[in-house]
């Protein structure tokens, strides 16, 4: 362990660099997944088939869908961020479309006896309904992409992924330990953070 | 002639896909300021009528006018704010505090705070919740009987001139379904709202009724006063499923002052009140010799004996 804290600095660098490539990832995968986790809810066979192809997108092992998108965006940053959006679509828009058919009909029903429009009902009543059950996919998601964003330094795209590559290519174990604690860290404490939110959800 | 706060004339509703209608040839006039009860056995497509009222479920045949106005020529969202709506379930939202449930239909009406405010304190103690303790709770803090409660007020909410219930005590027990039914009574009375009822429990709907509709197969078998049902069934089923063979029953809906024979020498130590049914003059006559007195305000003001009772029951 004596590279972690030898090297607190540029480990500490690499870490934010991993942590802008996971937020930013999930900032866009979330814009993406609510029309699309709402669009799911509400129409059955639809669904069924959005969630199937995000499925198989789900199945690509994480290095080899990296790689496809080179071709098309180049090495970098933005190539590792689109493959990471891709990821966890299936996680949230899973949890999204889970979380609204989870609201009670008597509420629906209520709802719409009280005259309230589609909209209304869906950002009032179905939403923060469904809120602790979204909020458990983006936990999810965050430490899945926190997890895979290690492999997004294979497209130069920078996060602790680098030094577990340096290790492996230099043959040092000390910056493949770094490289994975301090990923492992920054999983546990999204972890922590997600579950101290749900908990507060939960009243 | 006054008009009717809902007309309904030829009114059908067909599912798509079945083949018989769920409901089919409703003609019903609702007068205003009534507390009308749906009954029948399940399937008999009450609830169904019910809710062609605020279009959560679209007639298929016929119209339906609510205080003049076809329901068609008002948009839907802008109809349901109109009229208050209580189901047996509550659907209170559990992620907001009782206040903020009651203040859903003035905020959607664009009600200015002070205002809605004042009004969710006015309901809770209207329906005898105390709104210092109440206000701000969730629901999963409260007993279904109290639920239900915040529910009626909750559709009491924007004063509208008509509330919607559906089998709004079905899931509460007994004694709190008593002391429910006694509220609504107690509301319709003070607040004159007209009130459409969907029960299936034969009591509740003598209890509470202005007048009854009574259903079956999707369409009204007869419609008309409790008393005039009980005492002239349209028909075998009308008979059976009101047991109107139950005379006692029949009492309960007979006031006793009508009665009364004047007399101001005390003629029993038994003493019932002015206010009381014949089913309860009835009750007493059984504990005591041949005659209850009947006491208003604390003074006797006659008696009444068995022979009384029968005489109104004939007459009925």
């Amino acid at each position: 362990m004596t590279y972690l804290f030898t090297h607190l600095a540029d480990v500490a660098t690499l870490a934010g660099q991993h942590l802008a490539l996971v937020v930013t990832a999930l900032a866009i995968a979330l814009a993406i997944a609510l029309p699309l986790g709402i669009f799911s809810a509400q129409n059955e066979r639809l669904g069924t088939a959005t969630l199937g192809i995000l499925g198989a997108i789900y199945a690509i092992p994480s290095l080899a869908l990296l790689v496809l998108f080179v071709p098309i965006l180049g090495l970098g940053f933005w190539t590792a961020v689109v493959a990471l959006v891709a990821y966890a679509q299936m996680l949230l828009v899973r949890n999204i479309a889970v979380g609204l058919r989870s609201v009670p009909a008597a509420q629906i029903e209520a709802a719409k006896g009280m005259g309230m429009t589609r909209l209304q009902r869906l950002v009032r009543v179905e939403l923060p309904y469904a809120l602790p059950i979204i909020v458990g996919g983006l936990r999810i998601a965050t430490i899945s992409l926190i997890a895979i964003a290690t492999v997004a330094a294979f497209v130069n795209a920078g996060g602790l992924g680098t030094l577990i590559f340096a290790g492996i290519h230099q043959d040092d174990p000390q910056r493949i330990i770094a490289g994975s604690i301090g990923s492992a860290a920054l999983a546990i404490v999204a972890d922590l953070a997600f579950r101290g939110f749900e908990r507060r959800l939960a009243g | 002639m006054d008009e009717p706060a809902i007309a309904m004339a030829g009114v059908g509703v067909r599912y798509p896909g079945n083949r018989t209608a769920a409901v089919h040839d409703i003609d019903l006039r609702i007068p205003a300021g009534e507390l009308t009860v749906f009954l029948g056995p399940s399937g008999c497509g009450k609830s169904t009528l019910l809710r062609t009222i605020n279009r959560l479920i679209e007639p298929t045949a016929g119209t339906i006018h609510v205080d003049g106005t076809e329901i068609h020529a008002l948009d839907a969202v802008q109809l349901r704010r109109r009229i208050g709506y209580v189901i047996q379930a509550v659907g209170l939202f559990p992620h907001l505090s009782i206040a903020e449930n009651i203040a859903v239909v003035p905020e959607l009406l664009g009600w200015e705070k002070p205002r809605i405010a004042a009004r969710i304190d006015e309901l809770l103690a209207l329906v005898r919740l105390d709104p210092a303790r109440y206000r701000s709770r969730l629901p999963s803090e409260l007993s279904g009987g109290e639920q239900q409660r915040v529910g009626v007020a909750r559709a009491l909410a924007a004063e509208p001139t008509i509330i919607l219930m559906d089998e709004p005590f079905g899931a509460v027990d007994a004694i709190v379904r008593g002391s429910l039914q006694d509220e609504i009574a107690r509301l319709h009375h003070t607040l004159g709202t007209t009130i459409v009822f969907v029960t299936h429990d034969v009591d509740e709907a003598l209890k509470l009724a202005d007048r009854i509709v009574v259903m079956d197969n999707g369409t009204i078998v007869q419609a008309d006063t409790p008393l005039a049902i009980l005492t002239q069934p349209a028909s075998p089923f009308v008979a059976q499923l009101l047991d109107t063979a139950d005379t006692v029953r029949r009492l309960g809906l007979i006031g006793v002052a009508g009665v009364i024979r004047a007399a101001n020498v005390a003629q029993s130590a038994i003493t019932i009140d002015a206010s009381a049914t014949l089913r309860e003059a009835l009750s007493a006559l059984l504990t005591a010799t041949d005659r209850v007195d009947v006491v208003r305000d604390g003074t006797r003001i006659g008696s009444v004996g068995f022979d009384d009772v029968r005489g109104a029951l004939a007459a009925a």
